[in-house]
């Protein structure tokens, strides 16, 4: 099937080109190993289906990031049929940087000078006969944002696949050039490799000192690699000495040179390109005076937009009056909860699995879909405009500090960094606006501190129990020591567990946009998808084990009998309650919970606590549920604590410190198992999952048992 | 990759430039002593260890003879955007102070 492979700079408008041609056929996955996201789609033209696959925006195609790798590996290994270059023609020297590249690569190209209104408002005027003439690759002109350009466009690559053409030879200056013959003759002569490379391009990267291709000659050219190798490197050391620079330079250099050759020749230019739009917006959003006090702003609305219209207002009509998008996933799994109900005498064992293991669980994992949805159609919107760029750049020089950069604020305000709700789930997926592995991992492994949702009503009912009198300057506290921890945790994941040097924040500010519509929802509604497929089976998976362990061992007949028999002595008539706390105490978990027990008196838990905290690692707020369970209150929930504050405020058991350390625990341990699965996901492996999961629980019952010990001596 | 301090790690901050033009422009200035509104022409970017952020930077069209404008500094400083080959870039000081400029 024929195969087309998009490249191009970021921001050059590659993604609504394939957006454009693809329309909603497309597929969204991961290249294995890495977290690049990999994008195919498909479209029919002229009675043929033309594969079509986007590679991840690249300004170069060196081995410096995971990007430019994928996407070179891609050109290489999947060998398409064209590859489309999208340039974009109001800044069209850095683009044609990589258009150089491409070229050097020698495969059949298609290029697509996109923005061409843009770069006419700009004044700039581009012989595109002549560009094309003197690349040796045909030029279709397009808008990829209005569509414009697209039957051209797959035309062009029609042509170009019925009649392959390589581009023009790259030239680097008489001394590189000859150098660069001499070690391809060298190489031609090495079979394996010349079918699969273009000799010249290995040339220039043995010069380069690329990795990869010197591999490549080692593995392929066999007793003649060590040879190619001393050639290339005598090469390098006779044009190094020649320039009296280093080859990475001199051939950059080069490339450029080439590239505004090309524009001198071809463009002509009304007075100075500016942007002036964007100058304008930036002399406001980046200044000194009013740029913070925008983006407090934008993130503040962001936060309220979100939160609100997935779960607060009710705006959408429904069966029996307006719901919340969260309110009808809510009404679905509720609808399924009781159309099993039937099943709760004849099989109880099954109805359990059902409704505590399945629908809660997958419900659990649902609940959270319009709030994603929401989240990913304000940042991709946000992000497409160029606003994220400014945000990084504003911000870096705080958050750098903590091991992280400008652009991890938007993840940790997500995740509940303003003290009123959030959600660790989408604010780890936010993290893909950063680019930088390192800063990325860091900030997706401290996002989960902060003080979500779920962890409100916990907090809510505890306040409630132990400080009545402080609620607002409880929360207060709370809300700080989450964020200290958080950049202390991040400070010193960087320094010590995501080691290495800082990758180099050298990034372009994108002049502003106004994205499409419908890029924007195509974009969101694949985010989305990925996490309804790939997070519900993990999730369903793990919540049946977290079932069964809370299920399991069931009480024999007469153990049943005899806790009956207890209960009913004591006086209350056979209270179904309380043998629901016995069943829990005696499943694994409550045993765990028991087991557990002389550590976590350290920092003051009981075993009703541990049994609490472990069903907590479904989701947070799942901890009033069992505590409720196991205090035989019945059932508890997020809106009515108020019969388990009391009755905690009244135990001897209980007090204050204990209440505070609890919540402290509750805000700190392992993140819940939705965030565990997408941390999971977003990161590429279970490691920093686990590790996630380890290490935030060791900070809690650290901090947990030192407050509570150092409490109890005053 | 380690150690981190040779050309990528942080070094510390040398007073910026004040004033105009009145002294003279010697080949050590660098992007990081020039303020909003300079013109400058690249002259080279410091060798050191840190052999993925010269890559980098040429590859993002830091290059020799190229001419740069300095837009504005971020809030706090820190990074820096300039005007170059027509379009917009962030760095932060720790990079700027690898760039050898001549002042225009």
């Amino acid at each position: 099937m024929p195969f087309i492979a998009i490249a191009g700079n970021p921001n050059a408008g590659k993604s609504s080109i394939f957006t454009s041609l693809t329309g909603t056929h497309q597929q969204v996955s991961n290249y294995p190993g890495v977290t690049v996201e990999r994008k195919e789609g498909a479209v029919r033209w002229q009675g043929r289906r033309i594969t079509v696959l986007d590679l991840p925006g690249t300004y170069s195609l060196t081995a410096y990031s995971q990007e430019e790798v994928v996407a070179r590996n891609a050109i290489i290994g999947e060998r398409p049929d064209v590859v489309v270059d999208v340039v974009d023609a109001s800044n069209l020297e850095r683009n044609l940087y990589l258009t150089v590249q491409l070229m050097e690569m020698r495969v059949p190209m298609v290029i697509a000078l996109n923005m061409v209104d843009v770069a006419a408002r700009r004044g700039m005027t581009i012989d595109t006969a002549k560009l094309s003439a003197l690349l040796g690759v045909p030029i279709v002109e397009t808008v990829g944002s209005k569509g414009k350009g697209m039957d051209e466009l797959l035309e062009a690559c029609v042509g170009a696949m019925d009649a392959p053409r390589k581009p023009k030879p790259v030239t680097y200056g008489h001394e590189v050039s000859r150098e660069v013959e001499n070690l391809a003759a060298l190489l031609a002569g090495c079979g394996p490799l010349v079918e699969r490379y273009d000799p010249r391009w290995v040339a220039v990267k043995l010069l380069e000192q690329d990795p990869h291709a010197g591999g490549e000659v080692r593995s392929l050219c066999g007793e003649r690699a060590e040879d190619i190798e001393r050639a290339a490197a005598k090469a390098r050391l006779d044009i190094e000495r020649h320039f009296g620079e280093d080859l990475v330079t001199i051939i950059a250099e080069r490339r450029y040179g080439f590239a505004a050759g090309a524009l001198k020749e071809c463009v002509t230019l009304r007075g100075e390109a500016r942007q002036e739009h964007t100058d304008r917006i930036d002399a406001i959003v980046c200044s000194r005076a009013v740029g913070p006090l925008v983006l407090v702003g934008v993130v503040a609305a962001l936060f309220f937009f979100v939160f609100k219209l997935s779960d607060e207002w009710r705006w959408i009509p429904w069966v029996g009056g307006w719901r919340s998008p969260t309110g009808i996933m809510d009404w679905v799994f509720e609808g399924l909860s009781r159309s099993v109900s039937g099943l709760e005498k004849s099989m109880p064992m099954l109805y359990s699995l059902l409704d505590d293991g399945i629908i809660s669980g997958v419900g659990g994992v649902m609940g959270f879909v319009p709030l994603i949805f929401l989240l990913f159609l304000f940042v991709s919107f946000l992000e497409d405009t160029g606003y994220i760029a400014r945000v990084a750049f504003m911000l870096d020089r705080v958050l750098r500090v903590f091991g992280m950069q400008g652009k991890s604020i938007l993840a940790l305000i997500v995740s509940g960094g303003l003290g009123a709700g959030g959600c660790a789930v989408p604010g780890v997926l936010a993290t893909r606006t950063l680019r930088e592995e390192k800063d990325r991992l860091v900030t997706m492994l401290v996002i989960p501190f902060m003080n979500c949702g779920a962890k409100m009503p916990v907090h809510a009912m505890l306040i409630a129990a132990f400080f009545p009198s402080w609620r607002t300057g409880m929360m207060m506290l709370l809300w700080a020591i989450s964020w200290a921890v958080t950049l202390c945790a991040a400070w010193v994941l960087r320094r010590f567990v995501v080691r290495g040097e800082q990758t180099p924040f050298v990034m372009e500010l994108p002049p502003y946009h106004l994205p499409t519509l419908r890029g924007t929802l195509i974009h969101t509604w694949e985010r989305t998808w990925m996490y309804v497929k790939k997070a519900g089976t993990v999730i369903l998976a793990i919540s049946i084990l977290l079932w069964a362990f809370m299920y399991f061992p069931r009480m024999s007949p007469d153990e049943t009998a005899r806790a009956a028999a207890a209960v009913s002595l004591g006086g209350n008539g056979a209270n179904h309650a309380t043998l629901q706390a016995q069943r829990l105490a005696h499943s694994f978990a409550g045993r765990l919970g028991t087991a557990l027990e002389p550590v976590s008196r350290l920092a003051g838990f009981d075993w009703r606590v541990n049994v609490a905290l472990i069903g907590g690692f479904a989701a947070k707020e799942v901890v009033l549920g069992t505590l409720g369970t196991l205090y035989s209150m019945g059932k508890v929930d997020e809106e009515q604590f108020e019969s388990l504050s009391l009755r905690l405020a009244h135990d001897s058991q209980w007090n204050r410190l204990k209440g505070f350390t609890l919540m402290l625990f509750v805000m700190l341990y392992a993140p819940c198992l939705v965030t565990v699965s997408v941390i999971r996901r977003e990161s590429g492996s279970w490691k920093w999952a686990a590790f996630s999961t380890v290490y935030s629980t060791t900070i809690a019952f650290t901090l947990a048992a030192g407050v509570y010990q150092l409490g109890r001596l005053f | 990759m380690e150690p981190p301090d040779q050309g990528c790690g942080r070094g510390r901050r040398r007073l910026r430039r004040h004033g105009g033009h009145d002294q003279p422009a010697d080949a050590e200035e660098t992007l990081f002593d020039l303020v909003t509104g300079d013109r400058a022409e690249i002259v080279r970017i410091r060798g050191g260890g840190c052999q993925g952020l010269r890559q980098r930077l040429l590859d993002m069209g830091v290059t020799r003879g190229t001419e740069v404008r300095v837009e504005r500094h971020a809030p706090l400083g820190d990074p820096v955007e300039v005007l170059i080959k027509g379009y917009h870039l962030a760095l932060r000081m720790n990079e700027a102070k690898k760039i050898e400029v001549k002042i225009k």
